[in-house]
């Protein structure tokens, strides 16, 4: 028996809790635009201190919602209640609710501390409070040194900060980040996606992020929601949506998915076999697929989760014969493209390099076997 | 010419770019002023022209000039001239002021739309120019003539039973210079309000910001320098405006302009018409527009 190392019990995150109240419930929201559906009857549980990503491709309906939150759009349906409060209704100014825009919208007639002060400025805040709040906040994202400086004088991820020190200071319900860092430079987003998360747990505030970045989602999130044409077609941690997605939609969406069709030939609790399309044989997976013999079933590989060999598998099924299209080299891994023998489908394997100077044992036009594991297949049925 | 390269060739012709300008305004507007300068300080003199020369040969060695304050402290001292000057602020000033509020709201909804209509709209804001100024200022003295139409309108619906005289009066001069200048206050107003990023009011508003708060410490300090420019283009104008006041304000209304106009051509006294020229230029031009760049830094 393998020997398994102990994983601790995780205390149970806010959504997985029977008697758990969402913070913010988003209820059969809809909205049109010229008679357009861009958000078609959502329904959706944020918990607090959640990192919520709203992921999905543009024109998806993301950011139409995000505003729904935020009071700037107004919803034709549905309801929307933060904290318990009902506030499908109430305008922007009133909400406990505070916006980061893609754009920043940072204002270029004032300085980064009256910009960061602005909030407070319009609460009533008092001066010497103000200036207390606006100095922790600008410490917070290490913006101190240029708290006189105008936006027109600041870098990207400068002008980032400050939008950033500026939707937090007010300490809201809510906030909302519309593609926060979307306009870094790669080096810069992958440093400021820890920092925001980092800070998202320091102040315990709740955080809700639209964004087209699949890694960026992933890195960040605690759930996220996969979005398409104004629907959420799957809610769950970055872990369940890569691992076990719902559909083909957010199987390919998210990350490169090998997907096949098939037909089930036996099910039973604990297998089901499929019979593949275009692979001679059969695949054989560790669960049940839910579906009757007889139906149409997609299934679905991971490409990091395919082994290639030139040795034919002894195993009588999940296995397949191929040539070796294209290898492209990442540096850290490699990517083959296997045409499958008597078909033009090209199945996506990923192998990491751990040796420096090998000479590939595979290569341009070999013919390979590829193959995978029965527990690493994903049934789709949607 | 010979050009060795291209290099070269580029720079003269940047040269020629800057040239043309400089020499325009070298030629229509710093020569003549200079001459007017020149003319403030010369003497009233019977003929044409009708003033001394301040340059005269006395024998083969000595030129004598001739320079005098008489005009300036004539304007300094007469009564007349600071009624004028002060009326003259009076009426520009509610022009500027009033063109400020009719065109800022509409410049904004002008803005908010979307670029077809935008272009329709300016259009119609500029059509007026299709036709002479004159002749839209005779249009007004129509209007608002005591059997004109504006008159006749209000004592048919029995709003008033006398005619209202608003000819010769500064209220006619105002109604033709707001209608006149409102274009000119526009389309800055449109081109600072249609750059205006309309996103800057949602992050206001989602900061807490109310409407009315957003527009004065979002849009207003953001619209400034078309607030400004406005502003300049009504105003210096409005005060050197021949036209409206002769037309519609009658001998009632002396304004700067009409001043100038009747020490030339009635008074035949050239000097003293520069002299209230040049005062203008140094006194309300100079300053505003160094006030204006200043304030847009």
């Amino acid at each position: 028996m393998v020997k398994r190392p102990k994983i601790n019990l995780k205390k149970l995150e806010a959504w997985q809790k029977a008697d758990a109240k969402p913070y913010v419930e988003i209820q059969n929201v809809s909205k049109h635009f010229d008679g357009a559906a861009v958000v078609k009857q959502i329904s959706l549980d944020i918990y607090k201190g959640e990192f919520f990503s709203l992921l999905g491709p543009s024109g998806c309906g993301k950011t139409t919602l995000l505003r729904m939150l935020a009071g700037l759009e107004e919803p034709d349906e549905g309801k929307i209640l933060i904290d318990g409060i009902d506030m499908t209704h109430v305008p922007a100014h009133e909400r406990p609710v505070n916006m980061m825009f893609q754009s920043y919208a940072l204002f270029p007639h004032m300085t980064v501390e009256q910009n960061v002060a602005f909030g407070l400025v319009q609460e009533g805040v008092a001066k010497s409070e103000i200036k207390d709040r606006v100095n922790k906040a600008l410490k917070l994202v290490q913006m101190e040194k240029y708290a006189a400086r105008r936006p027109q004088q600041l870098s990207g991820g400068q002008r980032q900060r400050c939008a950033l020190a500026r939707c937090l200071i007010k300490k809201p319900k809510i906030v909302l980040l519309d593609e926060p860092l979307a306009a870094l430079d790669r080096k810069l987003r992958e440093h400021t996606q820890f920092e925001l998360v980092n800070i998202q747990e320091e102040l315990g505030l709740t955080f809700i992020m639209v964004t087209h970045d699949q890694e960026e989602a992933m890195t960040m999130s605690t759930r996220m929601g996969i979005m398409e044409e104004g629907k959420v077609r799957q809610v769950g941690t970055p872990n369940e949506i890569y691992e076990f997605p719902n559909s083909v939609y957010v199987a390919d969406f998210i990350g490169t998915m090998n997907i096949f069709t098939g037909v089930v030939l036996e099910e039973a609790p604990n297998h089901t076999i499929v019979h593949p399309d275009d692979i001679k044989t059969d695949i054989y997976i560790n669960h049940s697929a839910s579906a009757a013999c007889g139906a149409n079933i997609s299934i679905a590989i991971r490409p990091e989760k395919i082994h290639i060999s030139k040795k034919k598998p002894t195993s009588q099924y999940n296995y397949a014969k191929g040539i070796v299209e294209d290898i492209a080299y990442l540096g850290d891994v490699s990517i083959y493209l296997v045409e499958l023998e008597g078909t033009e489908i090209i199945v996506e394997a990923m192998l990491p390099n751990l040796t420096r100077l090998a000479t590939p044992e595979i290569t341009w036009e070999d013919e390979v076997y590829i193959s995978w594991d029965p527990d690493n297949v994903v049934t789709l049925t949607g | 010419m010979i050009f060795k390269n291209k290099t070269d060739w580029m720079l003269w012709g940047k040269r020629l770019v800057i040239f043309i300008p400089l020499a325009w305004l070298l030629l229509f507007v710093l020569f003549p002023f200079l001459n007017i300068f020149k003319i403030s300080f010369s003497e009233p003199y019977p003929g044409m022209p009708p003033y001394a020369s301040i340059l005269t040969l006395l024998d083969d060695q000595v030129i004598q000039l001739r320079l005098t304050l008489e005009n300036y402290t004539l304007i300094f001292t007469d009564a007349i001239y600071h009624y004028s000057l002060i009326n003259s602020i009076l009426v520009a000033g509610s022009a500027t002021i009033i063109c400020l509020f009719l065109g800022y709201p509409m410049a904004y909804y002008i803005a908010r739309q979307e670029e077809r209509r935008q272009t329709h709209f300016l259009l119609l804001v500029i059509l007026p120019f299709w036709t002479s100024f004159l002749l839209r200022v005779y249009a007004w003295v129509g209007i608002l003539s005591p059997k004109g139409l504006l008159n006749n309108f209000l004592i048919n619906w029995g709003i008033i039973s006398k005619p209202i005289l608003f000819l010769n009066s500064n209220f006619g001069t105002l109604i033709g210079m707001v209608y006149c200048y409102l274009p000119f206050m526009i389309l800055p107003l449109f081109s600072a309000l249609a750059k205006f990023d309309v996103q800057l009011l949602e992050a206001a508003a989602d900061l807490g910001a109310r409407p009315v708060k957003t527009f004065l410490r979002v849009t207003l300090p953001l619209t400034k320098a078309g607030i400004l420019s406005g502003c300049v283009m009504v105003f210096i104008p409005a005060m050197g405006e021949f036209v409206i006041p002769e037309l519609l304000g009658g001998n009632k209304t002396l304004m700067l302009g009409k001043l100038i106009w009747i020490e030339f051509f009635s008074n035949r006294d050239w000097p003293v018409a520069s002299a209230i020229a040049v005062i203008m230029l140094l006194a309300f031009i100079v300053p505003i527009i160094a006030l204006q760049k200043r304030a847009l830094r």
